[in-house]
């Protein structure tokens, strides 16, 4: 898992949406985002997106985007959990 | 507002640090404390998992599978063997999903088993496809083609909780999307 492609699959939803007046359909994207970075993502799954929400959302990711983050690896509030206990 | 009142929808954590209750505030400061990457105090949210009340456990549940590692991950088989009602089950069951760990799929899939309620298969396979997006796999293939695949390809080697790519540890779910 990689925190870019999450983004992009957000992005895509939430675009189809804004096109389409319809809801977002993406059940744990903006949730991941949101843990990942600490800060909480403009569009979640289930709302109706307007230009507004859009320009937050691709604020939201250029912010993300400037941070390095490791394949494979999860993250809380910008800090790399160890996948096993002793790692900590 | 309560995590009590909003049984399957997840509350963002910095609105739940200014309303919570004296039962929270054990679970807030723990929540300070991951925040800062301070992980040594994820094992103390373990026992949180079963709690009295219903908005510790909730909170607790949420947080645990956000900042739990794969060895951790497990300690969600307490939190379903505690399990008051079937509606708290499906909410575990969902949780464990967002822990990103391969090592809870065994356990979810003995559930699954154990539990025998098609509701709960929807749950498990929304669970499992947190954890390994495969095109194509519903709750009625979940089973046999997942757990079938994984098996097959010695996956229980996979299911260790450390799982290793190219010589690193991750937690990683693209591994298994190529399956």
């Amino acid at each position: 898992m990689f925190l870019g492609d999450i983004a992009k699959e957000l992005i895509v939803a939430s675009t189809v949406a804004f096109k389409e007046k319809t809801k977002v359909i993406a059940a744990s994207q903006a949730q991941i985002l949101s843990n990942f970075c600490g800060q909480k993502c403009p569009v979640i799954n289930g709302q109706l997106v307007t230009g507004s929400d859009m320009d937050a959302l691709l604020s939201y990711v250029e912010v993300i985007a400037a941070t390095k983050w490791k394949v494979g690896s999860k993250y809380f509030f910008r800090h790399e959990i160890a996948t096993r206990r002793g790692d900590r | 507002m309560s995590f009590g009142t909003i049984p399957y929808k997840r509350a963002w954590y910095l609105d739940v640090v200014s309303s919570g209750s004296v039962d929270m505030r054990p679970l807030i400061c723990v929540l300070e404390m991951l925040r800062n990457g301070n992980f040594e105090e994820v094992r103390s949210l373990v026992p949180l998992l079963t709690h009295s009340s219903l908005d510790v456990r909730l909170y607790a549940q949420q947080l645990f599978a956000d900042v739990c590692s794969n060895d951790d991950a497990c300690a969600f088989n307490l939190a379903l063997e505690a399990s008051k009602t079937l509606d708290e089950t499906r909410r575990i069951v969902l949780r464990m999903g967002q822990t990103l760990s391969l090592s809870v799929i065994p356990i979810l899939l003995t559930w699954r088993e154990a539990l025998n309620d098609p509701e709960i298969d929807e749950y498990v396979c929304d669970a499992l496809s947190a954890i390994l997006p495969i095109d194509g796999v519903d709750q009625f293939s979940v089973s046999d083609l997942i757990f079938g695949r994984l098996t097959k390809r010695r996956s229980l080697a996979w299911m260790r909780p450390v799982i290793i790519t190219e010589g690193k540890n991750c937690f990683s779910v693209t591994l298994l999307r190529n399956l």
